[in-house]
């Protein structure tokens, strides 16, 4: 029983602890491969804030899924379920209703 | 020699008036058909004219009134379809599939799970989410959440109803079909699991922005579980279905995640609670659960597609009492009754690769786990391995096929295959 306990205290740790690695190490790969196209500004914009929160979750669906009118409803739904900032909340929006 | 030239200039002139000139019958009547053309002239133009004036009017003035008529009809339409100031949506998702374990006949299945979704205000909304589901020849209906959410300021929004624990991330974020990877639930994330999937009670959250970076937070007070004193196979484990409390306790926690770049998000979820039925020998029991969770989610060009890894491990510690089953049992059960559990998951998309069948699919591989507390008479713990091949049709349609390793630590294994198709909308 305790080396069961054992082993299994060992696995969670490893996997925890290769989660970890597996993530610091893709973020630093991702970000010497972002580095090159960054323009100056740290500032994301619309469509950029739009790609890289709403697809946390799930995939991304096309704006022309809905009517503005959805959209509204939907990004305030998301605004709580994603934890988004006011500001990213307006520029979402304004960004499905654009492109739908 | 001047008569001379006087005769001359005289006589040609003469001769050249004699070429030229007309009668004065000649000329009246030219003059006369002159004037009756000139006449007929304007009389012809001002016929033409109130013609053409009395023409293009008549014919624009018809043409206006028609296009007044459509107008005012259009706009009566318009009036009659206007949608007033509350957003609506009708969301949620329908799951099929096919299962065959080990440990039961396969069978097919399906359920629907509606949501709605009411937006009165910029503040204040409504969300409810139903799960129709195929019972043993019933067909079994669940409120699985409504909740009333008003934010209150930038930081501050307050819900309260029955809602999605904000515990952890599966229930709150993952566990609906087309957004869960594989087709079943983790073992620490099912009806009995370890992680209480909703709650009905208030909670207060919100996001606070740091930079680039993101705090998010949520505090809850509810109902809390109940705890099992009955049921030998359940014994000690906590209820969540304990929708009028049982106890005049609440239980009370929170989340907290860190967020220093969208793609990654870390933090940790605690929860306090009182679990036995008041009045009874149990009303003392006290449960904690806390657990961290990450979550990492990028399109990662070096890889020629995305990755998607998460991890949630949870412990729960209840308090040791001794269960008698209602004086059944000399002596009564007596055991440490500490539990834990979770799942690291792993999914790759070769969303980048530019092949657009391989940019469909999707590699999943989860480990999951679920420790039971030890001394208890009818725990096992048990480790599974999961591996998935999905198809993604739209954003929003998968086909999974997935087969579950068991892996018990004792009793029996109960391996499976699993194949779902789910449409969320
Ligand atoms: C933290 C996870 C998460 C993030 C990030 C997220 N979503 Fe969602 N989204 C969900 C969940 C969970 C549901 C399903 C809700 C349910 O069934 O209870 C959902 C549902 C939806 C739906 C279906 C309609 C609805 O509201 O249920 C749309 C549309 C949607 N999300 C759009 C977005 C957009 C746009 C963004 C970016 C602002 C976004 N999502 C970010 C978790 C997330």
């Amino acid at each position: 029983m305790n080396t069961k306990r054992n082993t299994t205290r060992w696995i969670v740790s490893l996997s925890g602890l290769m989660m970890l690695i597996l993530v610091i190490s893709l973020t630093a790969c991702q970000s010497t491969a972002a580095d090159g196209e960054m323009d100056d500004s740290d500032e994301m914009g619309a469509s950029e804030i739009w790609e890289r929160n709403c697809a946390r979750c799930h995939n991304i669906r096309s704006p022309s899924t809905l009517s503005d009118k959805q959209w509204e409803t939907a990004v305030m739904h998301m605004r709580v379920r994603a934890n988004l900032t006011p500001k990213e909340q307006r520029l979402i929006l304004e960004l499905l209703k654009a492109g739908n | 020699m001047i008569p001379a030239i006087l005769m001359i200039v005289v006589f040609t002139g003469s001769f050249a008036r004699a070429q030229d000139s007309v009668s004065r019958e000649e000329f009246d009547a030219l003059k006369a058909s002159y004037e009756n053309l000139l006449s007929r002239f304007n009389n012809m133009s001002t016929d033409f004219d109130a013609l053409k004036e009395e023409g293009s009017t008549s014919e624009l003035r018809e043409e206006l009134e028609e296009l007044i008529e459509e107008i005012e009809q259009v706009d009566l339409k318009a009036i009659a379809g206007r949608p007033g100031t509350t957003g609506f949506l009708a969301a949620g998702f329908a799951t099929t599939g096919f299962v065959d374990f080990d440990d039961n006949d396969s069978t097919f299945g399906a359920s629907f799970t509606p949501v709605f979704l009411w937006k009165f205000t910029d503040n204040l909304m409504v969300e409810a989410e139903l799960d129709l589901s195929l019972g043993d020849g019933t067909t079994e209906v669940e409120l699985e959440y409504i909740q009333i959410l008003y934010t209150v300021n930038d930081y501050v929004t307050v819900g309260a109803g029955k809602f999605l624990t904000p515990f952890g991330m599966f229930w709150e974020r993952l566990h609906p079909s087309w957004i869960n990877k594989l087709p079943d639930a983790p073992l620490s994330m099912r009806h009995t699991g370890l992680v209480p999937p909703t709650t009905v009670g208030v909670q207060v959250r919100g996001v606070i922005p740091i930079d680039s970076m993101k705090l998010n937070y949520a505090f809850f007070v509810g109902n809390g579980p109940s705890l099992a004193t009955e049921d030998l196979d359940h014994l000690g484990n906590l209820e969540y279905e304990n929708f009028i409390d049982n106890n005049g306790n609440k239980a009370f926690g929170g989340r907290l995640g860190f967020q220093p770049f969208p793609e990654l998000e870390i933090g940790y979820s605690a929860y306090f609670a009182k679990v036995g039925s008041s009045g009874s020998e149990f009303r003392n029991v006290d449960a904690t659960l806390h657990g961290p969770y990450l979550a990492y989610v990028s399109p990662i060009p070096a890889l020629a597609g995305s990755i998607d890894v998460r991890f949630e491990w949870t412990w729960s510690d209840v308090d040791d009492a001794s269960y008698d089953l209602g004086g059944t049992v000399t002596p009564p059960i007596v055991f440490d009754n500490r539990r834990s559990g979770g799942y690291a998951q792993v999914a790759y998309r070769p969303s980048l690769s530019g092949v657009s069948f391989l940019e469909d699919l999707e590699f999943v591989f989860r480990f999951d786990r679920i420790d039971n507390a030890a001394g208890h008479p009818d725990a096992i713990d048990r480790n599974g391995y999961t591996v998935g091949l999905n198809y993604w049709l739209e954003p929003n349609s998968v086909v999974k096929l997935a087969f579950r390793f068991d892996d018990p630590e004792g009793g029996e294994k109960n391996d499976g295959l699993m194949i779902q198709w789910t449409v969320g909308f």
